[in-house]
């Protein structure tokens, strides 16, 4: 698309533009009502931004006749791209439908909410198209600053104003070494679009010592994003701390867009110097995967106890930055659109069993799920094996392909240290499945009987859908991969 | 010889097409209809488990009987259509190979797997084992079961159980073989875990779940090697593949097969990752039968078939395999003359029995392996069967006095056989089976294994001639003691005077009728199974009555085509296997010899054991070997503290050191801050917010000193 005139960069950012207004219109309407009280505005406003993300995934999809692979503005409108937003607006979906209830029970402002999470998904999306550092770095902010927000949006949790500010100061912190290794590379290339970086760094040696720094510090920036070892301090708490809807999602949006950006820049456009942060991603990939999952071996908390898990994915998505051949980058986007439905399914039913609250978290109240609760019980475990990696769940599809694209690249030793560490992370995932299924419900005195649950209908769809998803994707992945080698940026 | 009706019935369009080639829906019926009891079952049983259903009687008794007649029919239709396809196959004079493939599951660059199913000769005797004995122990399960709550729940894991079972016998390629074997591996870990309220048994699910995973390592690595190799990961392509990639004894080769050894002996509970067996157990009986003796835990065995060529090729990694085979039989047969819980003693059998397949599969006597994995099917599915006949018969007699005996001690039982007659001679069956006494089954196929090794030890250029007769030596001792330990069994259950506490011998009874007819037939089988695959050699002998016995060598035949190309390395590098045993004397000679001594073995452990058992032998046996062999080597006490107890230490070193200490401060100090001043201020003096920039300093840092130094 050519970006000769300003009409063609709206429609180009078209799915952000709908987004943004529609934004900005739950905000106006929040004004205009000042009535907290109103117990339905949930569902109203969770409906409105649903027809927002509806929306603005219309546009995307009328996005595709003007995909190209290589544009020469900032904003990409390539297949790629278009994929990052499908992923994102199925996060963002789920993430306003298993809200709603939740905001209404917890009373939070609730046009605030909504437009914060419509914002962060923005800044995610315009973050994945862009082909300059700058846009990627208002696109990180945008989203990050949403989130800080939404992490600490109920005034009486201290928990979540502690995550809030936690994340607040600690993404500051990360955001300023991002900053500086842009400003670093600008400095070695004379550019921050990355396609005259990608021109600029066609013979560069391991001499300019400037942007390779640059580099580092720009890949430090996104490691502490995605939350990969040692820079993923912050997760636990903050997943723990935070709404639960909103851990969610964190845990997959975030994580996503993240990915979607670390790969374009890095896998594509400063692979030709590899060989100054190839050996480094070795080493944080395998540190992340086995140390994580070590460590989630012994979590109690079920937040805490996915925020491991979810660095632990950071690890093994790491491998296909590293490897970027094509099918790591399959690898990247089935495995990224899989673990947001899987992932946001589980955080359904965390809701569910919370009782729209933030109580219930420990393993051990999932005992007995299975019985009570069977359908709710059923559809988490799958979503759990999923994530482990099951054969004919999505997640196992997922893994394969990132193997295989591991081994291509002769990444033996970390193809090897991802199927031990998954077959670790089974361990806690299926600790999980069985409390649901195999344990009674403890019969202790002092706490009073879990309450019924009841599944509010946004929740079921939420449960059900990721549930058909997850396994359509195992048995039938054909299509989807179909899909996705269309979408590639290594064409 | 077959029914010429039967015939057309089969060859009518309903289940083939124009060329006569199956239809691919027919096979799929097998896999289907176990998956369709699944769920219906376990709709049933999430219908039950509401807690408003539960006070209405009526209506889940109605439920009951659907479960009873959907979860063995669904595995009985399976068996009548394997049944048709084996007919099929027969009738075709020459087994041929069917393959179906359904759709791409997985296409990648360079990598494909598609979801397909093969059914050869190999397959079909795995697939007539799973859904025969299957069906049997459902039937069985009808019984045992009746007055269980989760008895839906129960139903549906098993039918899950056998769907995935036969995923994994009848897929094409060894993705799809993968997909079963954690399947099985998922359903064996829930019906342990059957009786969830024990907490014991709970976490014997968790540890078999465990040490399964190690061996899925071992597979993985072993089918992506193989793909990298070969390129493809289907039968028939590694099969074409094979010999023009590999070399005999090549590097390559060896190391695919040891990580395919790894995967069987995860699964088929061999050394050292056996320790999962014994304690699975603790699941319900007819699912120690099914799962841990007949069907799962021989996999292994079906992998290492499955790559004969591999195999045969890597002469290093099948040596091992029959080491570890080998050295598995006799060292859990040691164990198993110890024991006095009477479904220990059978796990242990098993391990051992399961030793017995490793070692023929190891001596490139494949056949003999299958051969020995069916008939193993048959009497140890018995076994396990009738010791849950004596278990719930124990069970209810000691409720009715109630006693707080342990109804599965054999020291609180004796003299069974008044009040159980019917179960008792079955199970005599049975054991002679398993002791090697001719002419039943066990005979046949465990004869022929030693007899292979013994021979593999002579051949023309045997890789490892003294082994292997070290190895025959082993398997001896080991037949000698099974012999021993399954009379001890039999005498210590069944014989003797009654040593149960006063009144609650005469409320045992015989086993019910729905359970007795399982067993009769697999008594039955016990006795005849053997009788498919017995040499010429054998036949013409006194052991084949001079030929008079309805006797074959048919599966010989039948099993060939699949490890034909197996054969094939073997002659070309090893040359003929010798025909006389490593101290002389002919098969016969030893064939006789081995039931003689089996058989005064038996006959005189039941003299012996019959005068000296007396009630109030309840005491610990006081002997170090004793002691040694009834704390089963202390092995898993040696895993626990090596091992087990580390791991967990690293685990929450990791976390208490890098994570938690942090937080745990963190948390107190918001606590307490928030009563202070302000918390916000507080928050920067925690030291939390700090340290967490430190290290994320500290880790740029030393990002950034390795990449330019």
């Amino acid at each position: 698309m050519s970006f000769l005139n300003q009409w063609n960069y709206f429609l180009a950012l078209g799915p952000q533009a709908i987004l943004t207004t529609f934004a900005i219109g739950i905000l106006l309407f929040g004004v205009s009502r000042n009535n907290t009280s109103d117990e339905h505005q949930g569902w109203l406003l969770g409906r409105i931004s649903l027809a927002g993300v509806i929306a603005a995934g219309i546009v995307n999809a009328g996005l595709y006749p003007f995909a190209d692979r290589l544009s020469d503005g900032i904003v990409a409108v390539d297949r790629y791209a278009l994929f990052s937003n499908w992923v994102l607006l199925l996060g963002s979906a789920m993430a306003i439908l298993i809200s709603i209830s939740y905001v209404e029970k917890q009373r939070i402002q609730v046009p605030e909410y909504f437009a914060l999470l419509l914002f962060a998904t923005v800044g995610l999306m315009l973050m994945t198209a862009s082909l300059d550092l700058m846009l990627v770095f208002i696109g990180l902010e945008i989203a990050s600053i949403s989130v800080y927000a939404l992490a600490t949006i109920d005034q009486r949790s201290p928990k979540g104003s502690e995550a809030g500010l936690k994340y607040f100061l600690l993404g500051a912190f990360s955001t300023g070494i991002f900053l500086y290794g842009v400003a670093l590379i600008y400095g070695s290339t004379g550019s921050a679009n990355l396609t005259e970086i990608l021109n600029a760094t066609v013979d560069a040696d391991d001499t300019g010592v400037m942007l390779i720094t640059g580099v580092i510090m720009l890949a430090v920036g996104f490691c502490f994003k995605v939350g990969v070892v040692p820079f993923h301090m912050w997760t636990p708490d903050v997943y723990q701390g935070s709404p639960m809807p909103i851990t969610g999602y964190m845990s997959v949006a975030i994580k996503a867009g993240a990915f979607f950006t670390f790969y374009r820049i890095f896998g594509i456009y400063l692979d030709n110097i590899q060989f100054s942060w190839g050996t480094v991603f070795w080493w944080l990939a395998l540190v992340t995967m086995i140390g994580a999952n070590l460590v989630a071996l012994v979590q109690n908390n079920i937040k805490r106890l996915l925020a491991y898990s979810g660095i632990a994915h950071s690890g093994y998505l790491l491998i296909t930055v590293l490897a970027n051949n094509t099918t790591s980058e399959s690898g990247l986007l089935y495995y990224l659109a899989v673990y947001t439905v899987a992932n946001m399914g589980l955080f359904a039913g965390f809701v569910l069993v919370a009782n729209h609250a933030e109580h219930r978290v420990e393993v051990s109240d999932y005992a007995g799920l299975g019985s009570k609760q069977p359908f709710i019980a059923m559809a988490l475990t799958v979503f759990l094996l999923s994530l482990g990696g099951f054969p004919a769940t999505g997640g196992f599809i997922g893994k394969i392909l990132i193997l295989r694209g591991a081994l291509e690249d002769n990444y033996l030793l970390l193809a090897i240290a991802l199927v031990i560490s998954t077959l670790i992370s089974y361990w806690y995932y299926l600790r999980l499945a069985w409390f649901m299924w195999m344990k009674e419900q403890a019969a202790t005195p002092n706490t009073e009987k879990a309450p019924e649950i009841e599944i509010p209908l946004a929740l079921k769809l939420v449960l059900a859908v990721s549930l058909v998803l997850i396994v359509y994707a195992g048995i039938f992945p054909s299509q989807l991969i179909g899909f996705i080698e269309t979408s590639l940026l290594k064409g | 010889m077959i029914n010429p009706h039967l015939n057309l019935f089969i060859e009518s369009g309903l289940f083939v097409d124009g060329n006569m080639n199956w239809k691919p829906i027919m096979p799929a019926i097998i896999i289907l209809a176990p998956l369709i009891g699944f769920i219906i079952n376990g709709a049933i049983s999430l219908y039950l488990n509401r807690p408003n259903v539960n006070s209405k009687g009526e209506s889940s008794n109605g439920l009951k009987r659907i479960v009873s007649v959907v979860g063995p029919g669904s595995i009985l239709a399976s068996f009548i259509v394997v049944g048709l396809n084996g007919f099929r196959m027969l009738l075709a004079g020459h087994p041929t190979t069917f393959n179906a493939n359904y759709w791409t599951w997985l296409q990648t660059s360079d990598f494909q797997v598609n979801v397909g199913i093969q059914i050869d000769t190999l397959s079909i005797v795995m697939m007539a084992v799973i859904t025969g004995v299957g069906f049997l122990i459902h039937l069985f399960s009808i019984g045992y079961m009746e007055s269980e709550k989760g008895y839906a729940r129960y139903f549906a894991y098993l039918n899950l159980f056998v769907f995935f079972m036969l995923i994994l016998v009848m897929g094409s390629s060894y993705p799809i073989m993968f997909v079963g074997w954690e399947g099985v591996g998922l359903c064996s870990y829930l019906l342990i875990g059957y009786w969830f309220e024990d907490e014991e048994k709970a976490s014997a699910g968790k540890k078999a779940f465990i040490v399964n995973r190690i061996g899925d390592l071992g597979f993985l690595l072993g089918i992506f090697l193989l793909h990298s190799a070969l390129g493809s990961v289907d039968y028939v392509g590694v099969a074409e593949n094979a010999s023009g990639v590999f070399v005999y004894g090549g590097g390559l080769v060896t190391l695919i097969t040891l990580f395919f050894l790894l995967a069987g002996v995860g699964k088929s509970a061999q050394i050292p990752l056996f320790v999962w067996l014994p304690d699975a157990m603790a699941g319900p009986t007819p699912v120690s039968a099914l799962i841990h003796a007949a069907t799962m835990v021989t996999a292994g065995v079906y992998l290492i078939v499955r790559s004969s060529v591999l195999f045969a090729m890597a002469p290093v990694t099948s040596a091992l395999v029959a080491g570890i085979g080998v050295s598995t039989a006799l060292f859990a047969a040691t164990i198993a003359c110890k024991q006095y819980d009477i479904k220990k003693v059978l796990a242990y059998s098993t391990i051992s029995q399961l030793g017995y397949m490793f070692l023929g599969v190891g001596v490139g006597a494949y056949t003999a392996g299958v051969f020995h994995l069916v008939t193993h099917a048959f009497f140890k599915a018995l076994l396990f069967l009738g010791a849950g006949a004596v278990i719930h018969s124990m069970h209810h007699a000691l409720h009715k006095v109630h006693s707080e005996d342990d109804p599965q001690d054999m020291r609180n039982m004796g003299g069974l056989r008044q009040y159980m007659p019917i179960t008792c001679f079955l199970m005599w069956i049975a054991t002679l089976a398993i002791s090697g006494v001719w002419p039943l089954s066990g005979f046949f196929s465990k004869d022929e294994i030693i007899w292979m090794t013994g021979s593999f030890a002579m051949a023309e250029s045997s890789p490892f001639p003294s082994l292997y007769k070290i190895y025959w030596v082993m398997a001896v001792a080991t037949a000698l003691m099974t012999a021993y330990y399954m009379t001890r069994f039999m005498v210590m259950t069944f014989h003797g005077k009654n040593r149960t506490v006063d009144g609650a011998g005469s409320a045992i009874h015989e086993t019910p009728k729905i359970m007795l007819i399982p067993l009769i037939i697999l008594g039955f089988l016990s006795f005849f199974g053997g009788w498919v695959n017995v040499t010429p050699h054998l036949m013409e002998s006194v052991i084949g009555g001079f030929g008079a016995l309805p006797m074959t060598d048919w599966l010989h035949h039948w099993i060939e085509p699949v490890i034909a190309e197996s054969h094939h390395i073997q002659l070309e590098n090893i040359g003929e296997t010798g025909h006389v045993s490593p101290v002389g004397g002919g098969e016969v000679f030893w064939a006789v010899l081995s039931t003689c001594a089996a058989a005064v073995l038996v006959i005189g452990t039941t003299y012996f054991k019959s005068k000296s058992l007396s009630y109030g032998v309840l005491g610990e046996d006081s002997g170090t070997i004793s002691r040694f062999l009834y704390n089963k080597w202390y092995i898993d006490e040696f895993y626990d503290k090596w091992i087990v107890k580390p791991l967990g230490q690293m685990s929450k070193f990791c976390w208490l050191k890098f994570d938690q200490g942090f937080i745990d401060r963190a948390v107190n100090l918001s606590g307490r801050s928030a009563k202070g001043i302000g918390w916000f201020g507080s928050l920067f003096h925690t030291g939390q917010v700090n340290t967490y920039a430190f290290f994320l300093t500290l880790g740029l840092l030393a990002v950034l000193i390795t990449v330019m130094f």
